[in-house]
């Protein structure tokens, strides 16, 4: 037994060595997000009418610590939450789809399945690689959202961690399943894409959900990524307890056993 | 490893009535045959023979349909754990990881198998030394194929087995990896090592398998295979001009004479003998007799592709590769 957590201990910390060195990617994980938050915070600067902002349900919905508080610093923090997840989504759904698709393609899958390792080790390596790594990428941009923006975190970061984490093995799931289905490395990070474009750009992250159609907003509503952003804006700006988010949490839950079904049934250790 | 003594001289892999089918295809069919312990084996055939398909079952990579395999006395099915953990394999065209360098690669692998960590010493004994911080992308073709293969000794194994170790090197690279296999076998090492090229298999094999459309069609020393061939050998001679051939046909062992060119005064005969330790000595009394002037004179062993043809009506190396 100690001779698997061993081997786990340093294959993780080879994945890690080598998401690391993959800067390409590692560029696209933490510098796009913190880019994207600089420029919400420019288009936040302009003169935003309270008006507009107030109809889209952001104006007032968070304890600001005082009355002072200009109005971009809570369009910065509403947007805030959402990035961070989009960050962590777009790294983990494209990065492990990529790995997935170049191990079966370079036949690393297979030169394993000859050696005497586990699958479950392998894969438990992979997985505990990117939430290591997620937990960095939310770690900097809330901290630049927070230092550089002024925006209040009022969570306790531990449960913002632990709720990054918790959404980041759906986004690892998907990312399994994507690289189940792509048969090259470029069919893989295209999927991936198609998959965490329309779920970035209709789940509430950029805009409010209430401004789609209403028959739209209802399937967006159930989607993963919609719930993850409405929960991590509660828990990290107003400091809520998870479990004010019930609804939220439990779709998470049900999705994350859908995406965990799927991607064993898919993925072929070959 | 009480039993070792046993496993030495007895067959460290045994196949019985091996079938892999996939679908309709039979890619090997009732396929039998043992490995000795320390002997280097190969199998030759042409693409698509069912030589990977083979090794592959061996190794515990494919299930097969129907048949037994027994790897260093245990059977693949029911111990594949503990088989993997003493034998060493090197995947056709396989890749290792991107971002890790050689030396990282090697240290991952010796935990994985739970062996000391021997990095140096490896890549050393495949002159890699220099290039352990380098990645495997960096190295030429030829350092891959010998970086695959210091891979596959991390857990200092009993068998290694080679699925076309050689393909896609050029002939210089080619026969340095030779020089290493040949020294991994002298080692003690049962070697295993499919190919499509015939001369890797004269060069470094004590015993070859023929296959050829899933099915083994001959096994045995390089050169008892040869010896199956009714007349192996071919004489090349040259004859003097306005010396008749006359009386070569009915030569000890001659097989029969072939007119390779009558171009212009000299003419260039082919002999086939079945034995050329008698064809020799009868060729050179004739000449004596005759007093016919040798202008030409070349003996020529047939080769595997030979034995290939004589058997299967068709060549190996047809499709060979680029």
């Amino acid at each position: 037994m100690s001779r698997r957590v061993a081997l786990y201990a340093h294959l993780t910390l080879a994945n890690v060595k080598m998401l690391a060195r993959n800067r390409q990617a590692l560029v696209w994980a933490l510098a796009f997000p913190v880019a994207m938050v600089l420029l919400f915070s420019v288009i936040g600067s302009f003169d935003l009418n309270p008006a507009d902002l107030e109809s889209l349900g952001i104006e007032g919905q968070y304890a600001a610590p005082s009355d002072a508080v200009p109005i971009y610093d809570n369009f910065m923090a509403h947007m805030l939450p959402g990035i961070t997840l989009w960050g962590i989504m777009s790294y983990s759904i494209i990065g492990i789809a990529v790995a997935m698709a170049t191990y079966r393609e370079k036949r690393i899958f297979r030169r394993i399945k000859v050696s005497p390792m586990s699958a479950g080790v392998f894969f438990a390596a992979q997985v505990t690689a990117y939430l290591a790594l997620s937990l960095v990428q939310a770690a900097l941009i809330l901290a630049i959202g927070s230092l550089v923006m002024g925006v209040s975190i009022a969570g306790n970061p531990l449960v913002i961690g632990l709720l990054a984490l918790v959404c980041n093995l759906v986004f690892l799931n998907l990312g399994f399943i994507v690289g189940a289905f792509s048969s090259t490395p470029a069919a893989a990070s295209g999927l991936g894409n198609l998959i965490v474009l329309p779920l970035a750009m209709l789940s509430g992250v950029f805009f409010p959900v209430e401004l789609l159609p209403d028959a739209m907003g209802t399937v967006v509503r159930y989607l993963p990524l919609a719930p993850m952003v409405e929960a991590l804006r509660g828990v990290a700006l107003s400091g809520d307890s998870a479990l004010r988010y019930p609804l939220e949490l439990g779709l998470i839950a049900v999705w994350f056993a859908l995406t965990g079904l799927v991607a064993a049934r898919a993925l072929k250790f070959e | 490893m009480s039993n070792d003594e046993d496993e030495n001289t007895a067959c460290v892999v045994q196949v019985e009535g091996l079938t892999k089918r996939y679908g309709d295809l039979a890619a090997v069919d009732d396929v039998s045959f043992s490995i000795r312990a320390g002997e280097a084996f190969g199998i030759l055939g042409p693409n698509g023979a069912g030589k990977t398909t083979t090794l592959e079952c061996i190794e515990g990579l494919l299930t097969p349909t129907s048949g037994a395999i027994r790897v260093l006395g245990m059977d693949i099915g029911s111990d594949a754990e503990r088989i993997k953990r003493r034998i060493g394999v090197q995947l056709q065209a396989s890749a290792y990881f991107d971002y890790l360098t050689l030396r990282e690669i090697l240290e991952l692998f010796a935990r994985v198998y739970d062996s000391d960590t021997r990095a140096e010493e490896l890549l050393a004994t495949v002159g890699l030394e220099d290039r352990a911080n380098t990645t495997v992308a960096k190295l030429s073709g030829g350092q891959q194929q010998r970086f695959a293969i210091a891979a596959t000794l991390v857990n200092d194994p009993d068998i290694v087995f080679l699925d076309e170790p050689t393909a896609g090197l050029d002939a210089h690279a080619r026969r340095g990896l030779w020089e290493f296999v040949r020294g991994l076998n002298s080692q003690g090492r049962t070697v295993v090592l499919t190919t499509h090229y015939i001369e890797e298999a004269e060069m470094l094999c004590d015993r070859v398998a023929i296959m050829d459309e899933g099915r083994m069609v001959a096994l045995d020393t390089p050169l008892a295979l040869k010896r199956r061939i009714p007349a192996p050998f071919t004489f090349i001679v040259g004859l003097g001009e306005g010396d008749s051939a006359a009386g070569l046909e009915s030569l000890d062992a001659v097989a029969g004479v072939s007119r390779l060119s009558s171009g212009g005064t000299d003419g260039v005969l082919e002999l086939r003998s079945s034995d050329s330790t008698r064809t020799a000595p009868a060729l050179m009394s004739w000449l004596s007799d005759t007093g016919a002037t040798l202008t030409r004179f070349e003996v020529a062993s047939s080769t595997l592709e030979d034995v290939f043809i004589s058997l299967t009506g068709r060549q190996i190396e047809d499709q060979a590769d680029e």
